[in-house]
């Protein structure tokens, strides 16, 4: 038990790379939300030049390692694009692009999902587009993919971890300086992994609340 | 700008002239040209597959056609596809043709409520979103309509609770909201309860009373002849017919609308 007054003192340690992780996840979630969109209707367009580059984007996302993207984003983006990338923010970029990847697809199937027929009605009814999307098909889409959108973004936030290879301290990162610290390396990664836990699991029950919160008045099966 | 219509008619509410419509190769409406005066019923009778529905889609311009003119009272709305180039002079202004939307309004055969809102807020959306009626305004509009339905008391309901005779009146309140001249009515019994048939047909009497322009396409003969203005019986896309109902329903000339009525009193 002598590890647990051990531990107090490398609270301030967990805390920040908590913090890390945290922020990793927010930023990657953000932007698989907004490219994932994006890339979802680039994908539904009748026109190749939207459609091709948004399927590229997809499959090349699909189809690697999280880690070799990571690092490549690393190497590269700063190479290709002539800026300078913090390995703080080249990993969220990294997480928030693979995350784009798989979001758009869960938010095509959605938004496929929206019969035309409910299209047919809010053009009939002189609905712009635009507020067809928002206010009809949007909101059952949003009801058909958020199972999958939570459970993807599970794995989101376990996924930070891999950005620990670029050496930012976040909590797994953090977890492998503290145990080479206090050569504790079982309570120390027993430790992150209930930190994991503890942040993760709630994202599950928060999903469900959502579907009946959100769903569940109106979906009534027939 | 407005040019002369080369119409029968220069009073009707809608008019098509001409109108055909392929897929592929498999012609659906074949030379189709009617006219609707302001305040009547046309009823649309025919086979399945006769190119009924596929009008109605049309004259509320969610398809495209191929050749032809649609005409919304004196403003012409549409012509097919392939004469979009030579008829740009005299097509209204796309402001003209988006305004006139709002004129035709549609009821389906599925109903196509928006399951995720209320009753009302179906009823409200577009009175808000397109007419720009404030919240409170399309609440008083969407009430009064739902009462002159019968179901005020459903207001705060999700549709899905709601039986089909139901919604589909929801549908037709919704369609009104939006003040339209022409209502299009797309076999919107057809999906129902054989019990719940009348309570819609009876809110499409009381419509066609109040002197709405009506288009209905539907197989419910006695509702036809009892509130129909005119009705044209359409067979493989064309025309075979168009006469009030009385005649048509007593005395038809054609013999295949003859067979298409003994098809439907043997059953």
């Amino acid at each position: 038990m002598e590890f647990v007054g051990e531990l107090i003192d490398y609270i301030p340690a967990f805390w920040r790379g908590l913090r890390y992780t945290l922020g990793l996840a927010a930023i990657a979630l953000t932007l698989g939300v907004v490219l994932g969109l994006l890339i979802a209707l680039a994908r539904m367009s009748r026109h190749r030049l939207f459609r091709i580059p948004a399927t590229v984007f997809v499959e090349f996302f699909r189809t690697t390692p999280l880690v070799v993207q990571i690092v490549w984003i690393f190497f590269v983006l700063p190479v290709v694009l002539d800026i300078s990338l913090s390995s703080f923010y080249a990993g969220a970029i990294a997480l928030g692009m693979n995350q784009a990847a798989y979001k758009s697809e869960i938010f095509r199937a959605g938004l496929e999902e929206v019969e035309g027929s409910q299209r047919m009605a809010a053009r009939v009814l002189g609905l712009s587009r635009l507020d067809t999307f928002r206010f009809v098909v949007v909101p059952q889409a949003t009801a058909v993919v958020l199972p999958a959108f939570m459970a993807h973004t599970m794995l989101l936030v376990k996924g930070t971890a891999y950005v620990s290879i670029l050496r930012v301290p976040e909590l797994t990162h953090t977890a492998t300086l503290i145990s080479l610290d206090s050569f504790r390396f079982l309570e120390v990664y027993v430790v992150v992994g209930v930190i994991y836990f503890l942040m993760i699991y709630p994202l599950g029950g928060l999903g469900r609340w959502l579907e009946k919160r959100g769903s569940g008045r109106w979906r009534i099966q027939q | 700008m407005t040019v002369d219509r080369p119409s029968s008619s220069q009073s009707a509410k809608v008019a098509v002239r001409s109108l055909d419509k392929s897929y592929g190769s498999l012609a659906v409406l074949r030379d189709i040209s009617l006219d609707v005066e302001p305040r009547d019923v046309l009823v649309l009778i025919g086979p399945s597959g006769s190119g009924k529905s596929t009008l109605l889609r049309m004259i509320a311009r969610l398809e495209p056609f191929d050749r032809g003119e649609l005409w919304i009272g004196n403003q012409l709305v549409a012509v097919g596809q392939h004469q979009e180039q030579e008829a740009a002079g005299s097509l209204a202004a796309p402001d003209v043709r988006h305004a006139l939307r709002k004129e035709v309004g549609m009821v389906f055969q599925q109903f196509n409520l928006f399951p995720h809102l209320t009753v009302l807020r179906n009823v409200t959306l577009a009175p808000e979103r397109v007419r720009k009626l404030s919240r409170e305004e399309a609440e008083e509009l969407a009430m009064t309509l739902l009462a002159s339905v019968g179901l005020s008391d459903k207001a705060h309901e999700y549709p899905a609770r709601l039986s089909g005779g139901q919604q589909q009146r929801v549908a037709i309140a919704r369609a009104l909201a939006m003040g339209p001249e022409v209502m299009l009515f797309d076999e919107v019994t057809s999906a129902l309860d054989p019990e719940l048939v009348g309570e819609v047909l009876a809110v499409m009497r009381k419509l066609a009373d109040e002197g709405m322009t009506m288009i209905v396409v539907t197989h419910e003969m006695h509702f036809a002849q009892d509130v129909a203005d005119k009705v044209i019986f359409m067979d493989e896309g064309r025309v075979v017919e168009i006469g009030d109902p009385d005649q048509l329903f007593h005395q038809p000339r054609q013999p295949r609308t003859r067979a298409f009525l003994r098809r439907l009193l043997a059953r």
